[in-house]
């Protein structure tokens, strides 16, 4: 059954949840419109039509409606996002694919094969948003008071004298009337730092939220005070805890992924020829420390952090060296982050489950990693937080 | 028709395995069930159902310095070949190409080209009673296109083309190089259709013999004694032993070919 299907059904049924047993503010769902193909008698969508959901995404004049001197009628879509209203008057999913699907038809499907840029813009096959625009900020590849492009080779727009032609312009009126290009950004111009960065612009070293060192040797601040955590007095769980220089965790850990998986993997652990030549999750350990621990190659191994552990097979490698630290040594091991219970030999398979035709091994290494965001991205630190490895007790 | 090879520069290469996927989705083989054993290489060895593998191996230099070496390992397609000798059902033949293909409908499952192959790249499979190996893509070489680990090989450390053409990049590639570079392949069995530049030392690499031999009872039964059965001189018989014990067994690197020639007389 496609994914619309699915949503689709899902919605009946708990539309009649909310009809047969109430709840707060059960309108949001029992009044909803949901008109997204041809009707059964009953009143229900027969089959979701996609076409429905993207001329809904789109917009609609909810309304007849006066803009610029032309009517627009009740039912008619709106044509781009210019004319998207806030008096209730028209609707629209997102404005940014208003023009998507207009009245001339689903832009989207459009294949039109011509190239009257010369730089290879093709804007009449298919879409893209906003408003058919290939290369956004355009605006920032002509000379703003004249207008002329800087590449006169290869112009993306350009002022003909008295309009701009090429792609869809993007932040400039005519020349010399100081809009600047980038006008989704506050100041209007390209930069590296700027409003809406909580971090930056220079570089700057921290330790990690979980860091093998008391002091940051480099500067008086230990790690990032602009960091994103939930990890303060009285908020989080237990996935939150942290581990910071902590004789339990003594050894530095790293995520990394291997060129056979995606991600987590979900998708590529079912491809059996990718299964087959990386099946395991595994931990890549420094002879050194290897030695240290009484750990073979090759051998399954426990990877602990404060908030978890996981499975894995040994690499033992010079590959992976000790860090001298302040005059310290300290280890670091290796992770990869594709793997999961899904495609694993032990999970229970009902009936009915599809079956890899390769099984994995391990855990998802999300089990041990901490939960800290980047300030500008919310990228998680993964790739350094403190752990132990121990052999499993047979 | 001028003779094709392939060349593998092992100093391009990243390990990322594209060929060995590729040559399973062409050749459409099966993956199995594996197991991590502690290293990146899977499965652990060429089989009925992987024609090539990257191996993996780690050296170190004594002083902390470490090298994480990857070497595409497949059939060498040798033009001197010992397994075609061997093959009695001419299953295994070679094209026109000069690389060494496999009529699978031809073979009885004797085995003999899996001791022959002084690569161990014959595999035999127990469920058709067949073997199994890479046959240079011969579907698409024979189509004007190149095979599918070259295909998929991202970093350009496959390549193929006219054996001239290609010895010539290898030269320059190993000279370029320089240090331990060298070309491999070229100096026995009259030349193989796969060729390496190796960075490293040639004997440093698993699996990969310094000076390939061919076991001597290939050389001994389809060299000598098959076309001396023939002519049954006993005399001549005896001066080819002679010439053994003296001489030895085939040495492939350079003047062995000599001894199969003077045997075969
Ligand atoms: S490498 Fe082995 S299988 Fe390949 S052609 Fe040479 S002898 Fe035959
Ligand atoms: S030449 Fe073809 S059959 Fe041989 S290893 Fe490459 S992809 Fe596989
Ligand atoms: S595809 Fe190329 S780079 Fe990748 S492993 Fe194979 S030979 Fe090496």
């Amino acid at each position: 059954m496609p994914d619309g299907e699915i949503i689709s059904d899902l919605f009946y049924r708990i539309k009649e949840l909310y009809e047969e047993e109430g709840g707060p503010l059960k309108e949001a769902v029992t009044e909803m419109t949901w008109d997204y193909g041809p009707k059964d008698v009953d009143g229900k969508v027969r089959h979701l039509d996609a076409h429905y959901i993207a001329r809904e995404i789109n917009g609609y004049f909810l309304e007849d409606k006066e803009i610029k001197g032309k009517l627009y009628k009740k039912g008619t879509l709106v044509p781009s996002f210019a004319y998207l209203q806030d008096d209730g008057s028209t609707s629209s999913g997102n404005w940014l694919y208003c023009n998507s699907y207009t009245e001339k038809g689903n832009m989207a499907a459009r294949r039109g094969g011509k190239d009257s840029s010369g730089i290879g813009l093709y804007s009449e096959w298919a879409w893209c948003w906003p408003v058919n625009r290939r290369i956004i900020y355009n605006g920032a590849s002509v000379d703003p008071e004249t207008g002329r492009p800087w590449d006169e080779k290869h112009p993306v727009i350009f002022w003909n004298g008295s309009k701009w032609v090429g792609d869809v312009p993007d932040g400039v009126a005519a020349p010399g009337s100081g809009r600047p290009p980038f006008i989704m950004k506050s100041h209007g111009v390209g930069s590296i730092f700027g409003p809406g960065l909580a971090d930056g612009p220079f570089s700057e070293h921290y330790e990690p939220l979980e860091c093998p060192v008391e002091k940051n040797i480099m500067s008086p601040q230990l790690v990032n005070p602009t960091i994103k955590r939930w990890d303060k007095e009285g908020t989080g769980t237990s996935v939150d805890a942290r581990a910071t220089c902590d004789p339990r965790f003594p050894i530095i850990c790293s995520t990394y992924r291997v060129s056979e998986h995606w991600q987590t993997g979900l998708m590529t652990r079912w491809c059996p020829w990718l299964a087959e030549m990386q099946p395991s999750m595994f931990v890549e350990i420094g002879v050194e420390l290897a030695k240290n621990k009484g750990i073979k190659n090759g051998e399954i191994v426990i990877v602990k952090s404060v908030r978890g552990q996981v499975d894995a097979v040994a690499i033992v490698t010079n590959r992976w060296k000790p860090f001298n630290i302040n005059g310290n040594t300290v280890h670091e091991v290796g992770i990869p982050w594709h793997y999961g219970w899904v495609t694993t030999k032990m999970r229970e398979y009902v009936h009915g489950d599809k079956k890899p035709e390769v099984f994995t091994f391990g855990d998802s290494a999300n089990i041990v990693t901490p939960f800290i965001g980047d300030p500008n991205t919310m990228i998680p630190e993964s790739k350094a937080f403190m752990v132990n490895v121990e052999r499993r007790e047979v | 028709m001028s003779e094709k090879i392939k060349l593998c520069d092992l100093s391009k290469c990243t390990g990322c395995r594209g060929c060995q996927l590729a040559c399973k989705q062409w050749n459409q083989l099966p993956a199995k069930q594996t197991v991590n054993t502690g290293t990146y290489q899977n499965p652990p060895d060429l089989q009925p159902n992987t024609w090539n593998i990257i191996r993996f191996q780690e050296i170190s230099d004594g002083n902390g310095g470490v090298d994480w070496l990857f070497r595409h390992d497949a059939c060498m397609h040798c033009t001197d070949a010992a397994c075609v000798k061997v093959c009695p059902s001419g299953a295994l033949h070679y094209t026109k190409y000069g690389t060494v293909a496999l009529d699978s409908g031809k073979c009885i499952g004797c085995k003999e080209c899996v001791f022959a192959c002084p690569f161990e790249v014959p595999k035999y499979d127990p469920e058709t009673d067949k073997i199994l190996k890479c046959d240079m893509c011969y579907s698409r070489i024979d189509n004007d296109m190149e095979p599918a680990c070259v295909k998929a090989c991202p970093t350009g450390a496959l390549m193929f083309g006219d054996k001239t053409e290609i010895l010539k990049v290898a030269y320059e590639r190993a000279r370029e190089l320089g240090g331990d570079a060298s070309v491999y392949g070229d100096k026995f069995v009259d030349g193989t259709h796969m060729v390496y530049v190796l960075p490293e030392k040639a004997g440093i690499y698993d699996k990969l013999p310094e000076k390939p031999r061919v076991p001597l009872s290939v050389i001994a039964w389809k060299d000598w004694l098959k076309p001396l059965s023939l002519l049954a001189a006993g005399g001549v018989i005896a001066g080819s032993f002679l010439h053994y014990i003296t001489h030895g067994p085939k040495d492939t690197s350079g003047d062995g070919d000599q001894v199969s020639k003077e045997g075969g007389e």
